[in-house]
C-alpha cells in the first residue's frame, strides 16, 4: 500500500478519539506545565493590584455558555484579586444568556470570599441594546439600570452609594466571546475616559491587540491560557492551569496531525 | 412622502443632531441624546419580540409542511415554551428556570462549542496543507501559535528563540499590523455608509424598490 494512502486515509473517527484522548487524559491525570506570564495579563494585573482599597469595579459578563470553559476562569480569578483589593463589584450582562451565568460565578466567588450582597456587590442584570447601556452609564447608570436583577432599587444598595456615572468607576472587566470588549473600549475608555480591561476568548484575543498597543485597554486576558496566566501571578492554581495540561497535549496532537497529513499530500505528489 | 420623504428627513435631523451633540454639552443637548439612547433600548427590546416571533412562525411552518429535520422545530419550540413556561411559573432566580438553565442550557451549548475542537483537528488535518507559497505561510504561523500558547511552546526552539516568543512577536506585530489595517479600514467604511445614510444618498435601508 502506498506511503501516501496510509498517511491521508486516517478514517476521521480515529482522529476524534485522539483529540478525546488528549484531553481527558492530561484532566485526569495532571502534568503541571507550567505558564509564562504575557505582558498584556501582566498589565491587568499590575492594574487591579494598583487599585486603591475600595475601589468600584463593573464586570460585564458578556458571554453565554458556549465559551464558559475559557472565560469563567478568568472571571473567577480575578474576583479572587479584587476582592484582595477589597473593591465594590457591579456584575452586569449584555447578552441574554448571559445572566444565569454571572450570576452563578458572582454567588460561588463571593460566598467563598464572605461577601455580603448589597455590601460588597449588587448583580445589575441583563439589559438591551449594549451600545446604548455603555453610553448611558457614562452620564447616570441609575437610568440604565433603575433596579438590580431582582428588582430592588438601586438606591437602597450601600455598594452603589456615590456610584453615578465612568467618573466613579475605577476600571470596567468586559469578559466575552464576542465583539463587545471594542464597543467597550470604544465607548467607555473613548467617550468617557474608563479604564477597561478584557476577558477575551483565545479567537477574539486576537482583536485586541491593536486596542492594547493603543492604550485604549489596559491590557487582556486571552483564552484559557490567560486565565492560567492570571492564576499564576495570584500564586492560585484553578481551572486555568488545570486545563493547560490538557491544551497542551491537544495543540500537540492538532499540530501532529497536520504533520502527517503534510507528508502523505508531498508523498501523494512525488508518486510514493 | 411617509414611505421615503419622512424617514429621509428623520434620518438627516437624527443622524447631524448625533454628530453635532458630540461637541456641544449644552444640557438641552445632553437630554435629548440621553433620550436616543433611551430610544435605542425600547427599540432593541421590541427587536427581540420581533426576532422571537420570527422564529416562532418560521418553526411552525416547517411543522405544518413537515419539511426535512422538521423534528427540531419541535424540539427548538418546545425549548422556547419550557423556559418561558419556566419563567413565569417559578420566576428567573431559582425554580426550574433557573435548574433548566444550569442542567440543560449550559451542558448543552458547552458541549456543542466543544465538538469543534473535534470538526477542527480533523479539518486541519485534511485542509491544511503546504499546497502553496501563501498557504505554507499560513500553516507555519498557524502551527508556530498554536505551540507557542501553550507552555510546550517554551521548550521547543527556532534558532535562538523558543516557539513562544516567536508566537508573540507573530501576534504582536504582523497580527497587530493586520488588525490596525483592517480596523482602520472598517471604520471609514463605516464613517462613510454612516455620512452617506445622513445625507440621503443610502436608501436601502427604506426597503425594497427604494
Amino acid at each position: 500500500m502506498k506511503l501516501s494512502k496510509i498517511l491521508l486515509g486516517i478514517d476521521r473517527r480515529y482522529i476524534f478519539i485522539g483529540v478525546a484522548l488528549s484531553i481527558a487524559l492530561p484532566l485526569l491525570m495532571p502534568i503541571g506545565f507550567g505558564t509564562s506570564v504575557t505582558r498584556q495579563v501582566q498589565d491587568v494585573y499590575d492594574f487591579v493590584e494598583n487599585l486603591e482599597d475600595g475601589s468600584t469595579v463593573i464586570m460585564s459578563f458578556d458571554y453565554e455558555p458556549s465559551t464558559m470553559a475559557e472565560l469563567d476562569p478568568m472571571a473567577r480569578s480575578m474576583l479572587k484579586h479584587l476582592f484582595r483589593k477589597n473593591a465594590r463589584i457591579l456584575g452586569m450582562a449584555l447578552l441574554a444568556g448571559a445572566p444565569g451565568i454571572a450570576e452563578n460565578v458572582l454567588r460561588e466567588e463571593t460566598e467563598l470570599a464572605g461577601r455580603e450582597y448589597g455590601e460588597d456587590w449588587v448583580f445589575l442584570g441583563y439589559v438591551p441594546a449594549p451600545t446604548a447601556a455603555m453610553l448611558r452609564i457614562g452620564e447616570d447608570i441609575s437610568m440604565v439600570y433603575p433596579t438590580d436583577q431582582y428588582g430592588t432599587p438601586l438606591t437602597e444598595f450601600p455598594v452603589m452609594k456615590g456610584v453615578k456615572n465612568y467618573r466613579n468607576i475605577d476600571l470596567v472587566i468586559s469578559y466575552s466571546s464576542t465583539a463587545m470588549p471594542q464597543f467597550w473600549a470604544q465607548y467607555a475608555h473613548d467617550r468617557y475616559g474608563a479604564p477597561v480591561a478584557v476577558g477575551a476568548t483565545a479567537v477574539e484575543a486576537i482583536r485586541m491587540y491593536p486596542y492594547h498597543d493603543s492604550g485604549q485597554i489596559v491590557g487582556f486576558l486571552g483564552g484559557l491560557k490567560g486565565a492560567a496566566e492570571y492564576e499564576s501571578l495570584m500564586g492560585e492554581p484553578g481551572e486555568g492551569i488545570k486545563g493547560m495540561d490538557a491544551q497542551t497535549i491537544a495543540h500537540l496532537f492538532m499540530v501532529l496531525m497536520i504533520i502527517i497529513g503534510n507528508i502523505g499530500h508531498f508523498a501523494e505528489r512525488r508518486g510514493s | 412622502m411617509f414611505r421615503r420623504t419622512i424617514p429621509l428627513i428623520f434620518a438627516f435631523t437624527v443622524g447631524t443632531f448625533m454628530v453635532v451633540q458630540f461637541f456641544i454639552p449644552h444640557p438641552t443637548f445632553l437630554a435629548i441624546y440621553n433620550g436616543v439612547l433611551d430610544w435605542q433600548q425600547v427599540i432593541f427590546g421590541f427587536v427581540l419580540i420581533v426576532g422571537t416571533l420570527s422564529m416562532v412562525r418560521h418553526h411552525i411552518m416547517r411543522l405544518k409542511f413537515r419539511k426535512e429535520g422538521y423534528q427540531y422545530s419541535m424540539v427548538a419550540l418546545g425549548g422556547l415554551v419550557c423556559m418561558i413556561a419556566a419563567g413565569i411559573y417559578g420566576g428567573i432566580r431559582g425554580g426550574p428556570y433557573k435548574w433548566l438553565f444550569d442542567y440543560v442550557q449550559m451542558p448543552t451549548q458547552a458541549s456543542m462549542f466543544s465538538l469543534l475542537a473535534f470538526f477542527v483537528a480533523s479539518a486541519s488535518y485534511r485542509a491544511f496543507r503546504a499546497r502553496n507559497v501563501t498557504a505554507t505561510l499560513l500553516l507555519l504561523a498557524g502551527v508556530i501559535v498554536m505551540l507557542g500558547r501553550v507552555p510546550a511552546g517554551e521548550y521547543i526552539r527556532i534558532g535562538d528563540f523558543s516557539m513562544r516568543e516567536v508566537a508573540i512577536w507573530i501576534l504582536d506585530y504582523p497580527n497587530t499590523a493586520a488588525k490596525r489595517g483592517i480596523l482602520i479600514g472598517v471604520g471609514l467604511g463605516m464613517s462613510a455608509t454612516a455620512l452617506k445614510i445622513i445625507l440621503g444618498i443610502e436608501t436601502s435601508y427604506l426597503g425594497k424598490g427604494d
